[in-house]
C-alpha cells in the first residue's frame, strides 16, 4: 500500500477505535444513568403521591376543624342548660309529673368539667309503678339537651310500687 | 489462422501492482465504522435526549414534592393550632353525645326479656362512654340468677356477660354481673 493509502486506513482505525471505546465504556454508562434516573423517578412519583393523599386528608381535616369552632358554639348554645339550677328543677318537676312518680330526697353535686361546662350530678329517691319509672327514664330520653341517667339502685319492692334511688347527670352551661 | 498477439504496454512510472488489499481494508473498515455508527449513534442520541429530559421532569417533581410537603407542613400547623384551642372541649362534648346515645329503655327491655320470675334487678349503672354496664340481679335462688344470666347472653344485643361478685343479704343471693352490649 502507498502512504495515502496507509494513512486514510489509519485514520479509519482510529475513528473506529473511537466507536468501540464508545460502545463499550460510555453507552452501558449511560444506561446505567437512566436506570439510576428511573429508580429516582418512580421514587419521587410515589413520594409525590403519598404527599398528595397527606395534603387532601390534611385539608380534609383542617376544613373539620375551621367548622369546629362554629358547631362547638351550636351545640353548647342548644343542648347544654343555660345556667340556671331553677329551670333544671322545673323540667325534673315537669318530668315528675308526666309521669307521676314522686321524687324525694334530692341532692346536688356541681363539677366543672371544662372551662364552659359544669356538671350537675342528681341523686333522688323515687316511689312510683314500674310503668311510671318507665315513663319518667323516657322523659329524660327524649329531652334532647344533655340531661343523662347515671344509675338506678332498687332499695325496695312492695307489690308493684318500686322504691329506688337514682342518679342523673345534668350539663349546664357556665355562661348565664 | 495465425494467432494475433498482443502486446501489452505499461506507459505508467511505477510497475502495476495489486490494489485488492487496500480496496478489501477500506470496504471492511467502511462497513465496521458504519455499523459501530449506528449501534454507538442511535443509543448516544436517544440516551442523551432521555437523559436530559428526565432531568426535568425529576427536578419538576422535586419542585412539586416540595412545594407540597411545605404545605403539608403548614397545614399541620393550622391544624395544631386549631385543635390545642378546641380539643379538650370537642372530647368533652363527644363524650357527652356518647352517653346520652345510650338507651336505658332499651337497657330495661333487655332485663324485662330476661329476668326469670323470681329474680329481681336491683341496680343498674353503665360506665360512662362505653358499652359497658355493671347490674345486680337478686333471688332467693341460685338456678334462677343463672338462668337469667343465661338468658341475658343470649339477647341479641348483649355481646357478653360476666359474673363480677357473689354474695348474700338476708336470706337474697345478690349477683354482680358486667355486660358488654354489641355494636
Amino acid at each position: 500500500m502507498r502512504e495515502k493509502e496507509k494513512k486514510v486506513i489509519t485514520y479509519l482505525l482510529i475513528f473506529l477505535l473511537i466507536e468501540i471505546i464508545i460502545y463499550i465504556f460510555i453507552i452501558p454508562r449511560l444506561q446505567k444513568s437512566l436506570l439510576s434516573q428511573l429508580d429516582s423517578y418512580n421514587y419521587l412519583r410515589k413520594s409525590l403521591f403519598e404527599t398528595k393523599e397527606k395534603n387532601s386528608a390534611l385539608k380534609e381535616e383542617l376544613t373539620k376543624w375551621e367548622e369546629v369552632p362554629k358547631e362547638v358554639e351550636i351545640i353548647e348554645r342548644d343542648y347544654l342548660f343555660p345556667n340556671s339550677i331553677e329551670n333544671i328543677r322545673l323540667l325534673l318537676k315537669r318530668f315528675s309529673s308526666n309521669s307521676g312518680i314522686y321524687l324525694g330526697d334530692i341532692s346536688y353535686d356541681y363539677e366543672g368539667i371544662s372551662d364552659s361546662i359544669i356538671k350537675i350530678k342528681i341523686d333522688f329517691s323515687v316511689t312510683a309503678p314500674y310503668d311510671s319509672l318507665r315513663r319518667f327514664i323516657g322523659e329524660i330520653e327524649k329531652e334532647s339537651r344533655f340531661i343523662v341517667l347515671k344509675s338506678i339502685n332498687l332499695i325496695s319492692t312492695a307489690s308493684d310500687i318500686i322504691n329506688a334511688k337514682i342518679s342523673i347527670f345534668v350539663y349546664m352551661s357556665k355562661k348565664g | 489462422m495465425d494467432r494475433i498477439e498482443r502486446l501489452f504496454l505499461n506507459l505508467a512510472p511505477e510497475p502495476p501492482r495489486n490494489k485488492n488489499p487496500f480496496r478489501i481494508s477500506l470496504i471492511f473498515l467502511v462497513i465496521t465504522i458504519l455499523l459501530f455508527l449506528y449501534l454507538d449513534l442511535i443509543p448516544l442520541y436517544k440516551g442523551i435526549t432521555s437523559y436530559i429530559r428526565n432531568e426535568n421532569i425529576i427536578e419538576n417533581l422535586r419542585k412539586e414534592l416540595n412545594k407540597i410537603s411545605q404545605e403539608n407542613k403548614e397545614l399541620e400547623s393550622k391544624i395544631i393550632g386549631v385543635k390545642k384551642n378546641y380539643k379538650k372541649r370537642v372530647d368533652t362534648l363527644n363524650s357527652l353525645i356518647e352517653e346520652k346515645n345510650l338507651s336505658w329503655l332499651s337497657l330495661l327491655t333487655i332485663f324485662e326479656e330476661s329476668l326469670s320470675d323470681r329474680t329481681v334487678l336491683i341496680s343498674l349503672s353503665p360506665f360512662s362512654g362505653s358499652k359497658n354496664l355493671t347490674a345486680e340481679i337478686s333471688s332467693d335462688n341460685l338456678d334462677e340468677l343463672l338462668k337469667t344470666i343465661n338468658r341475658l347472653s343470649k339477647n341479641k344485643l348483649v355481646s357478653e356477660v360476666s359474673i363480677v361478685r357473689e354474695r348474700e343479704k338476708e336470706g337474697q343471693k345478690i349477683i354482680t354481673i358486667s355486660i358488654k352490649l354489641k355494636g
